[in-house]
C-alpha cells in the first residue's frame, strides 16, 4: 500500500507504510557508530539495537536472536533489513557501498557490523537511518560520526526520518 | 567509492543545541567549578515542609483523598459508567475554594492538547517535528488510530458533579484536567464529601495506544476468543496539591505519568458474571464471586510453597465457552493507595502464592502473590509470572522497604508493561509460546527474558512511584530511572548471567558522547530520546554511583534511608540528591552536575606516565643510572653510518692519542664521589636515610577529562612480575582543575604498564587512550571478526514444551 498526499502542492508518493504495534520494553532507542579505524583503513558502520525488535522487523520473532543469527539465513536477513533501512553517504550525498561483517547478540541488544572504505572526505556525511522505524513508529536512531576526537550526532525518529547531514566544519 | 545514488537531502540539520548547567562563567580564565554545590544553583531553599538534609520537614503534609466507586463495565459496548464518592482532606496551610482532578481519558478526544499537538505518525509518545522541507508520511497503523480517536468519542462524559446534599457543584474542564467549585472554602484540616458521576468507551489498546483498555482473541482449537480487560486512569483522580508546586495543572500529554494524592478505596466492580476480576485491593466478597474451591485453594496458596492454581487452565478454557447474562459485583478495599486500576476476563487462569517477610509492623507479613492470564500464556506465565512477582519482592524488600500491601498481582493482557498500585499489566505479547504449523509449542528466550524482565519491573513501580510518589509528569527519571536501576538489580539476581546489558556502564556511551542530548533533569514530555535520557543513563549513574563512587554498603544505607524517608510521601529530586549525601558522608554535587544536570560524557585519558626515583647520592647508585639512561638513548646515526660504512675515526688510526679519558669510562665512581657521599650520608637524618634506602619508585600519570564529567580515577598499575594493584582515586582529584590533573604512585617494584578504568565501570567512553604505554584496543567490530558464536537453543534441539509444563520434551 502507497500513499500519496498533496501537502501545498507537494506531492509525496510510494510513502512506506509503517506499522506501529507495541512492545514491552519502552526504550525504542538504537545508536549507530561510524568511525574510521586506522589499523585498518575501513570505516566501520556498527549499529546497536534491541534485539527483540530486530527479531520483529525481519519476521523472525518466532525464535531466539542467538539462533536466529547462529544461521546462514539468520545473518542474511538482519544483512539485507539492515542494508535497506541504512543509507551512508558523503557530503553531496553519494553512497557509501557497505559490506556486511556480520551481527551478534549480547544481552538484550543486536550489534550488526559493517565496513566501507575510508573516507576521502571527512567534512561531513549524510545519513539515513530508518532501522525499525518500520516496526516501531517511535523508534529514534542516532548515528553518532566519530572522526580526529570530534563527534557530530544524527537523530532521526518520529516526525523526522528524512536523511540527515552532519558536517566537522564549523 | 563507488557512486551509486543520491540521498534526497531534505533535513539539512536536525540538531539541537542544549546547554548544559553552567557554572558562573569567568572572563580571565576558563576556569569551571566541577564541585560547586548546587544549592547555589538549582537546588530550592530548605524549608519546614522539606529541610537541607533530604528528609521531610516537621511541617511536612500531603492531602488525603478517599474514593467510594461503583464501575459497570458494558461489555458489548465497551463502555465504563461509574459513580465516585469523594473525600478530600484538606491538610495543607492553604484554604482551597477549588479542587482540580485529572480526567486522563480526555488525552484521547480529537480536541485534546495530547492528539492536537501529535505529529506525525501519531503515536502516543509523539516527537516534535524538527527540520526537514517535507513531511516523511503517515503510516496505515497513525490513519487506523485517527480514525478511531475521531469517530469513536473517547474521553470522560462528566454527567453530574454533585454536593453532599445532591446539588450540582460547578465544575470546569480544561482538557485533561477538571475543576471542581467548592461551595465553601475548605479551610485546613476540613473535608468535603461530593459525587461525581461519569462514563467513557473503553480503547482498543493495540489499536489507540495508552496504558489501558481491552483485546480480543481469535477463538482457536486450543483456547476459546473473547476479551482481556484491563482498566486504568478510568475514574477522576485529585490532582496532586503540593507544598512545592501548588496545584499541579500540567496536562496529560501521554508520556509524563502522574503524580497523586494518597487515600483509601472501596470499589464496587459490576462485570458479567463469568470474568475473574483482579483489582488494587483485598476481595471482600469471595463469597459472592468465588467457589467454594476457589476460595480454599487461595487458602492454600496462602502457606503454600509453590504457586497454587486459584483458577486452573482447564477451568480458564471452560469458561470461556460458557457465555453468561448475568452479572456480578467484585467488592474491593484498599488502603494508603495513591491510585486505583483493575482487570477482567472470562479468559483468566488465577494462580497465586504467599510471600513471607518481615513487614517491620509497618507492612503486612505475607503477601499474596498473583497472576491472572490467558491460556495463550501458558505455559510461560504459570511458571515465571507469580515466581517473578515473589522475587521482585525479595530484592526490593531489601533495597528499599518491607512491601506495603497485601497483594502485589501480575495481569497479562494487552498493555505491555504499567504499573498500579498492588496490581501491573505486563506483557502485550511477552510470554506466549509460538506455535508451529503442527502445534507443536516452544519459547524463546528473548520470551522467557522479555516476561520476567517486565514482571520485575513494573512489580518494582509498585514501590517506585505507587509508594514513594514521585511526579513522573516532570521528572521521569525518579521512577523510571531509579526502578530500571533496581530491576537491574533484581534482574543480575534472578539467574547467573540473566542476558541483560542495560546497567552495564559501557551500554551508555554512545548515547553520552552524542550532540543531540538533553539532561536527565529536563521536564518528561520534552525529553528526545525518552528511554536512554530517563531509563537507561539514570540506571547506569546508579550503579556507579553503587559500584563505584560509594560502594555498596554506603549507597545501599543512603538509599534505603531515602525509600523510607519518603514512603507514603512525595519527594522532589532535591530530597534523593540531599538524602544521598547526608547519610553516605560524601558529596556528590559534582556527580549530580555531571550526570544528571549536563551533557558532558565521560572520558579520561592517561597522556603520560614517567617515573621517577629519589636522587640517592650514592655514586655506586646512580653513576650506573645514568649509565643505564645514556646507554638507552639512540646512538648518533651519524656515528652508526660512519660505521655502517666502514670508516675509522682518527684515534682509531692514532693510538697515541688516546689518553686517560678515553680508556676511562665516564660514570666510573670516582673517590671524590665517594667521600661526597659519606658526607652527603653523615648530614642525614634518619627518616631520610630510611627513605632514600628504601628505593621507592614514583610514578607521574598524567591525566586529562576529555569529555567533561569528573569522575573518580581508576588506576591498574601491572609490575614487571606480572602482578598489579588497582588504586581507586576519588573524583576530588580534579578540585583544583577539572581538565588536566598529575597524579604520583609510590612503589618500589618496577611498573611496565598502566591501565584506566581495567574493569569498564565509569562508562569511560574512547578506551583507546586508556592504556599507558599505549596499546592497540581492537574495535568491537574487530573483536567480532576474530570471534565465532554457538548456538544451543530449544528449537535448534528440537526440544517442546506443552502448555502445561516448561519442562522440555523431544520433539
Amino acid at each position: 500500500m502507497s500513499l500519496k498526499t498533496n501537502i501545498l502542492g507537494a506531492v509525496i508518493a510510494g510513502v512506506a507504510v509503517m506499522t506501529a504495534p507495541a512492545f514491552a520494553h519502552k526504550v525504542h532507542a538504537g545508536a549507530t557508530e561510524v568511525s574510521l579505524n586506522p589499523r585498518t583503513g575501513e570505516m566501520e558502520v556498527v549499529h546497536r539495537i534491541f534485539a527483540d525488535d530486530l527479531m520483529v522487523a525481519i519476521g523472525r520473532d518466532d525464535g531466539d536472536a542467538e539462533d536466529v543469527l547462529a544461521e546462514a539465513a539468520g545473518l542474511e536477513a538482519v544483512r539485507d533489513y539492515t542494508l535497506a533501512n541504512f543509507r551512508l553517504g558523503d557530503p553531496t550525498g553519494l553512497l557509501y557501498e557497505l559490506d556486511y561483517v556480520g551481527a551478534e547478540i549480547d544481552g538484550e541488544f543486536a550489534w550488526i557490523y559493517f565496513v566501507t572504505e575510508a573516507p576521502q572526505d571527512e567534512s561531513g556525511f549524510t545519513v539515513d537511518n530508518d532501522l525499525l522505524a518500520d516496526v516501531l513508529d517511535d523508534q529514534v536512531m542516532m548515528t553518532n560520526f566519530r572522526f580526529n576526537s570530534l563527534v557530530r550526532t544524527a537523530m532521526q525518529g518520529e516526525g523526522r526520518r528524512e536523511p540527515v547531514r552532519v558536517s566537522f566544519v564549523d | 567509492m563507488r557512486k551509486l545514488s543520491v540521498i534526497a537531502l531534505a533535513a539539512a540539520v536536525a540538531t539541537l543545541n542544549v546547554a548544559a548547567a553552567q557554572p558562573i562563567r569567568q572572563t580571565t580564565n576558563d576556569w569551571r567549578d566541577a564541585f560547586r554545590q548546587l544549592e547555589d544553583e538549582d537546588w530550592p531553599t530548605p524549608n519546614r515542609e522539606r529541610r537541607a538534609t533530604g528528609a521531610p520537614g516537621p511541617d511536612y503534609w500531603q492531602q488525603d483523598v478517599d474514593y467510594d466507586i461503583d464501575i459497570h463495565l458494558n461489555e458489548r459496548t465497551k463502555v465504563l459508567t461509574g459513580s465516585a464518592t469523594v473525600t478530600y482532606t484538606n491538610n495543607a496551610p492553604d484554604e482551597l475554594d477549588f479542587l482540580w482532578f485529572l480526567l486522563d481519558q480526555n488525552r484521547f478526544r480529537d480536541d485534546s492538547i495530547a492528539v492536537m499537538t501529535e505529529t506525525v505518525g501519531g503515536g502516543g509518545r509523539a516527537a516534535s517535528r524538527v527540520g526537514g522541507s517535507m513531511p516523511e508520511g503517515v503510516s496505515a497503523y497513525s490513519v487506523r488510530r485517527r480514525d478511531r480517536l475521531e469517530n469513536d468519542g473517547y474521553g470522560f462524559n462528566i454527567t453530574s458533579v454533585t454536593d453532599a446534599n445532591g446539588d450540582d457543584m460547578d465544575h470546569t474542564i480544561v482538557d485533561t484536567l477538571m475543576r471542581i467549585d467548592l461551595d465553601d472554602t475548605l479551610e485546613t484540616g476540613d473535608r468535603v464529601t461530593f459525587t461525581i458521576e461519569w462514563n467513557y468507551r473503553l480503547i482498543e489498546t493495540q489499536v489507540v495506544g495508552g496504558r489501558a483498555g481491552w483485546e480480543c482473541f481469535e477463538e482457536t482449537s486450543d483456547t476459546g476468543g473473547d476479551c482481556i480487560y484491563q482498566i486504568a486512569q478510568w475514574f477522576p483522580r485529585a490532582a496532586v496539591f503540593s507544598d512545592y508546586e501548588g496545584w499541579h495543572n500540567k496536562a496529560f500529554l501521554g508520556r509524563g505519568e502522574f503524580g497523586l494524592e494518597f487515600g483509601d478505596y472501596n470499589v464496587s466492580i459490576t462485570v458479567p458474571q463469568d470474568f475473574i476480576v483482579s483489582a488494587t485491593g483485598v476481595l471482600q466478597n469471595p463469597e459472592e464471586v468465588l467457589t467454594q474451591s476457589q476460595r480454599q485453594r487461595l487458602e492454600e496458596a496462602r502457606t503454600a510453597d509453590e504457586p497454587v492454581f486459584i483458577v486452573t487452565p482447564s477451568e480458564a478454557r471452560a469458561n470461556e465457552r460458557r457465555g453468561t447474562r448475568s452479572e456480578a459485583t467484585w467488592e474491593f478495599s484498599a488502603e494508603n493507595v495513591r491510585d486505583y486500576a483493575w482487570a477482567g476476563s472470562r479468559k483468566f487462569i488465577w494462580d497465586a502464592v504467599g510471600v513471607e517477610q518481615d513487614g517491620e509492623g509497618e507492612a503486612p507479613d505475607l503477601v499474596m502473590a498473583m497472576s491472572f492470564y490467558p491460556n495463550e500464556s501458558e505455559p510461560l506465565w504459570s511458571s515465571f509470572s507469580t515466581r517473578a512477582v515473589e522475587h521482585t519482592l525479595d530484592v526490593y524488600n531489601s533495597f528499599a522497604f518491607p512491601y506495603p500491601y497485601p497483594v502485589a498481582q501480575s495481569i497479562a493482557g494487552p498493555q505491555g508493561g504499567m504499573e498500579y498500585p498492588m496490581i501491573t499489566f505486563n506483557g502485550g505479547t511477552y510470554g506466549r509460546p509460538v506455535e508451529d504449523d503442527d502445534g507443536n509449542l516452544s519459547y524463546s528466550l528473548r520470551a522467557k527474558r522479555g516476561l520476567i524482565g517486565v514482571i520485575i519491573h513494573e512489580i518494582g513501580h509498585i514501590y517506585f512511584p505507587m509508594v514513594v510518589n514521585t511526579d513522573e509528569r516532570q521528572w521521569t527519571w525518579m521512577d523510571e530511572g531509579v526502578n530500571s536501576f533496581l530491576q537491574f538489580e533484581a534482574e543480575r539476581l534472578w539467574e547467573e548471567d540473566f542476558p541483560v546489558r542495560r546497567g552495564d556502564p559501557h551500554s551508555i556511551t554512545s548515547y553520552m558522547v552524542s550532540r543531540n542530548q538533553m539532561p536527565i533533569m529536563t521536564q518528561s514530555d520534552s525529553i528526545l530520546q525518552f528511554g536512554p535520557n530517563a531509563y537507561s543513563k539514570p540506571t547506569i549513574a546508579l550503579v556507579i554511583l553503587r559500584e563505584t563512587v560509594l560502594g555498596r554498603e554506603l549507597f545501599d544505607e543512603a538509599f534505603q534511608t531515602y525509600a523510607r524517608r519518603w514512603r507514603f510521601r512525595r519527594p522532589t529530586p532535591y530530597d534523593f540528591f540531599r538524602t544521598m549525601e547526608e547519610v553516605s558522608g560524601v558529596d556528590l554535587d559534582w556527580f549530580w552536575r555531571g550526570w544528571f544536570y549536563s551533557t558532558d560524557h565521560v572520558d579520561i585519558s592517561i597522556d603520560r606516565v614517567i617515573e621517577g626515583t629519589l636522587n640517592t647520592e650514592n655514586p655506586e647508585i646512580e653513576n650506573a643510572l645514568d649509565a643505564r639512561i645514556e646507554a638507552e638513548r639512540a646512538e648518533s646515526l651519524t656515528q652508526v653510518r660512519n660505521r655502517e660504512d666502514g670508516l675509522s675515526t682518527y684515534a682509531d688510526s692514532n693510538p697515541e692519542v688516546i689518553e686517560f679519558y678515553s680508556r676511562t669510562d665516564r660514570h666510573a665512581v670516582t673517590n671524590r664521589q665517594r667521600e661526597a657521599y659519606e658526607r652527603f650520608r653523615d648530614g642525614l637524618e634518619e627518616y631520610e636515610e630510611e627513605i632514600i634506602d628504601r628505593g621507592d619508585r614514583f610514578y607521574y600519570v598524567d591525566l586529562s577529562n576529555q569529555g567533561g564529567v569528573v569522575m573518580p580515577v581508576i588506576l591498574e598499575f601491572t609490575f614487571a612480575n606480572g602482578e598489579t594493584d588497582l588504586v581507586r582515586i576519588p573524583a576530588e582529584i580534579w578540585r583544583y582543575n577539572p581538565v588536566n590533573t598529575t597524579w604520583v604512585y609510590r612503589t618500589q617494584r618496577e611498573v611496565v604498564s598502566v591501565e584506566l578504568d581495567p574493569l569498564w565501570e565509569t562508562a569511560d567512553a574512547d578506551r583507546t587512550d586508556n592504556y599507558y604505554p599505549p596499546r592497540i584496543e581492537p574495535t568491537r567490530l574487530e573483536m567480532y571478526r576474530s570471534s565465532s558464536s554457538t548456538s544451543n537453543m530449544m528449537d535448534d534441539m528440537d526440544r517442546r514444551v506443552t502448555r502445561d509444563d516448561i519442562q522440555d520434551r523431544p520433539e
